[in-house]
C-alpha cells in the first residue's frame, strides 16, 4: 500500500516537472503589461535597415558608351554628338534622413581623369575625348553647364549625383558629349574603325553633413 | 501458505517499482533531450542561406521592389556594412547579379589597399551567393572595402561593359 502511494506520488511529480520543462522549451512571445491591462495600448513600429551583408540599395547605371557612327567635320568647328543616359536609384532600403547613396564616375582606363573612347584593333589606337554632364544638355543649353571633368577628381571619380532617403525611383539625367571636331583634318585611314570606352560607377553610403 | 503469498507480493511490488522507475527515467531523458536540443538550436549562429562559396541560381537582392524594374541599364547592388570575426575564413555578404539584368557579372571583393579577398566565377542574371570564402584572415577593426562588379555581355567573348564599385564598411570583430 505504502509502495503504491509512493509510486503514485513519484509519477505525479515527474509528469508535473515534465510539463513545466516542455512549456519552458517553447518560445512565449508577448507580455501583458500594466498599460494593456488598463486599456492604453502603445503601438510601436520599427523600420529595420539592411542587416550587415545584405543588399542595402540598388542603383541602375547605363550599360555602355556607344556614340554610333561619327562624322568627320569639313571645318574646324564644334560638332557635338550627344548621348543621353540615366542613373537611377532603383531600390533604397530604409535609409535614415541623413543617409544618401553617393554616385561617382570615372573612366575605366584613363590616367588623366578624362573620358575617352578608344579605337579597337589598332596598333596605335586613336583616342577621342568626351565629356559627361549631369544634366540633359544639347546645342542650345550646353554653354550653361560645365562638364564633370571641370570638378575635382577624387580617387572614386567625379561626383555625379546623390540619392537620399525616399529617392527610390528617382533618375539622374546624364549626357555624354563628344565633339567630332577632334576628327577634323585627320587621316581617315588612320582613325577609321570601331571605338569603345567604359566607365566605372562608384557608389557608397554617406551621411549627409559629415 | 501465507509466507508464499507474501513472497509473491513482495516480488510483484519490486517489479512494479522497477517498471515505474524505468518509465520515469525514460520520461526525464526524453524531456531533457528536447530542452537540450532547443538550447543548442538557439545558440547556433544563423546559417547563411547557402554553402560558403556556392553560387545559387535563385539569388535576389532581398529588397521588395516597389517600383517597376528598369528595362535598360545595369542594376548594381550596394551595401552598407558586412561583419566577420577575426578568425573567420568566410564572410556573409549577398553578392549577385539581379535577375532583371541582361548582362553577366564578375564580382571581386577587395579592401581599400587593393587586397583581394574573393573573386567570383561568371554570374549570370539571377545568380549569386550569400557567403564567400575570404583569401585571408583579418585583424579586428573596420576596413573600407568594395564589391567590384565587372559587367560583361552574356555572349562570348564577354565584351566589357560599364562597371561598378559598391563601397561598404567591413567590420572585423
Amino acid at each position: 500500500m505504502k509502495t503504491k502511494k509512493l509510486v503514485s506520488i513519484l509519477i505525479a511529480g515527474t509528469l508535473a516537472a515534465a510539463t513545466a520543462i516542455s512549456a519552458s522549451a517553447q518560445t512565449i512571445n508577448g507580455t501583458l503589461d500594466d498599460d494593456e491591462k488598463s486599456g492604453n495600448t502603445e503601438v510601436n513600429a520599427r523600420i529595420e535597415a539592411a542587416a550587415p551583408g545584405e543588399v542595402s540599395y540598388v542603383v541602375t547605371i547605363p550599360d555602355s558608351v556607344d556614340f554610333g557612327t561619327l562624322q568627320q567635320p569639313k571645318t574646324d568647328t564644334n560638332s557635338n554628338k550627344y548621348l543621353s543616359c540615366d542613373v537611377t536609384a532603383t531600390q533604397i532600403k530604409n535609409f535614415s534622413k541623413k543617409q544618401a547613396v553617393k554616385v561617382c564616375v570615372k573612366d575605366s582606363t584613363s590616367s588623366d581623369g578624362k573620358f575617352y573612347i578608344t579605337q579597337k584593333n589598332a596598333e596605335d589606337p586613336f583616342k577621342i575625348k568626351y565629356d559627361i554632364y549631369n544634366h540633359d544638355v544639347n546645342d542650345d543649353n550646353i554653354a550653361q553647364y560645365t562638364p564633370l571633368s571641370d570638378d575635382t577628381l577624387t580617387e572614386n571619380g567625379y561626383h555625379l549625383c546623390s540619392f537620399g532617403s525616399g529617392s527610390e525611383g528617382v533618375t539622374q539625367k546624364v549626357t555624354l558629349v563628344l565633339n567630332q571636331k577632334a576628327l577634323y583634318n585627320k587621316n581617315l585611314n588612320d582613325i577609321a574603325g570601331d571605338y569603345s570606352g567604359t566607365m566605372v560607377f562608384h557608389t557608397s553610403i554617406n551621411t549627409i553633413g559629415s | 501458505m501465507t509466507e508464499i503469498k507474501e513472497k509473491i507480493k513482495k516480488k510483484s511490488n519490486k517489479k512494479l517499482i522497477v517498471t515505474v522507475v524505468a518509465i520515469i527515467l525514460i520520461l526525464i531523458l526524453s524531456v531533457g533531450g528536447v530542452v537540450i536540443y532547443n538550447n543548442l538550436a538557439d545558440s547556433q549562429p544563423t546559417p547563411s542561406n547557402g554553402v560558403v562559396g556556392k553560387i545559387s541560381d535563385d539569388w535576389d537582392t532581398g529588397i521588395e521592389e516597389e517600383t517597376s524594374p528598369e528595362k535598360t541599364g545595369i542594376q548594381i547592388p550596394g551595401y552598407s556594412t558586412a561583419e566577420m570575426k577575426s578568425n573567420d575564413t568566410s564572410l556573409n555578404i549577398s553578392i549577385g547579379n539581379p535577375k532583371s539584368n541582361t548582362c553577366g557579372f564578375y564580382a571581386t571583393v577587395k579592401l581599400d589597399d587593393g587586397t583581394e579577398l574573393y573573386k567570383s566565377n561568371f554570374l549570370k542574371p539571377g545568380s549569386g551567393l550569400t557567403s564567400i570564402p575570404v583569401s585571408q584572415k583579418l585583424n579586428k577593426g573596420e576596413y573600407k572595402a568594395v564589391v567590384c562588379y565587372e559587367c560583361v555581355t552574356l555572349d562570348e567573348p564577354h565584351t566589357p561593359l560599364n562597371s561598378a564599385e559598391s563601397e561598404f564598411t567591413l567590420v572585423v570583430k
